[in-house]
């Protein structure tokens, strides 16, 4: 089972979908660019 | 032994990447052995649409987005394949496109009942799956009763608009987080998982959260 480890923000940054620019307190983790919607645009 | 880890959702009802992104998770807290408390937050992503819009999701993108319909149609296939290849049926050619706002009053007076999650799995499945309205208050009283809830006394809330404030409290704790779209979690107050990511990315998450309080728990114990 693969374990998913941190990801700080600067490293996911790189990805061709940016990360989103959250609070500092939040570290995101997982990979950049999954599936999400951003006002009415859904990036489907 | 660690606690529970809590994971706060932002999430709009009519977001098919949401619905998505919560298969996904609940895929990702059924490999994690620990306990795990979900709690919902509204977002929404459309707050101007009109409760009864007159035309398709297909009408409502193209006119909005300025989208050709071919590539509309092209873009609502794909995401109904990946829908289903997480078991959800997708109908686009039955939703109706809505505003949500009533909606999210509704999953805070669920939650406030302690039917939250019951509520948001309806909803989602009223919305995208069978065609349901989830705009107006009578149809919305008519899918809280499907799950138990009183009828009355949630078209009574409704109609008042007692969680309208909840909504928008909510809303604004997302723009505090920085959150820009939706499915977003936040575990544990301090990680946080941006779409409909694999289930081993939420597993994951929730394996870093219970080490970071068993960590915790063992430095206050060696104190």
């Amino acid at each position: 089972m693969t374990d998913v480890t941190a990801v700080p923000v600067a490293a996911v940054s790189v990805a061709a979908v940016p990360a989103p620019r959250v609070a500092p307190f939040i570290q995101l983790l997982g990979q950049s660019g999954a599936g999400s919607c951003e006002g009415d645009s859904c990036g489907i | 032994m660690s606690e529970t880890i809590k994971v706060d959702i932002w999430s709009d009802v009519q977001c098919p990447w949401c619905y998505i992104g919560k298969r996904k998770f609940e895929a990702g807290a059924a490999l994690f052995d620990g306990d795990v408390e979900v709690e919902y937050h509204s977002f929404e992503l459309a707050p101007d649409t009109p409760v009864d819009f007159a035309g398709s999701p297909i009408d409502y993108l193209s006119e909005r987005k300025g989208i050709p319909v071919a590539q509309v149609t092209e873009m609502l296939a794909r995401v109904t394949g990946i829908a289903e290849s997480v078991g959800l049926h997708y109908d686009y050619d039955s939703v109706h496109q809505t505003n949500t706002v009533i909606s999210h009053e509704l999953l805070h007076y669920a939650k406030a009942h302690g039917r939250q999650l019951d509520m948001k799995e309806r909803l989602l499945k009223a919305y995208f799956v069978d065609g349901r309205h989830v705009g107006r208050i009578e149809d919305l009283a008519d899918l809280a009763a499907e799950i138990g809830l009183d009828r009355a006394d949630v078209v009574r809330a409704l109609t008042a608009h007692e969680y309208l404030a909840d909504v928008k409290a909510d809303v604004a704790q997302a723009n505090a987080y920085g959150i820009q779209g939706v499915p977003f979690f936040v575990i544990d107050g301090k990680y946080g998982i941006s779409g409909a990511q694999d289930p081993e990315a939420f597993a994951g998450a929730l394996r870093q959260a219970q080490a970071d309080q068993n960590e915790t728990a063992a430095a206050g114990e060696n104190r």
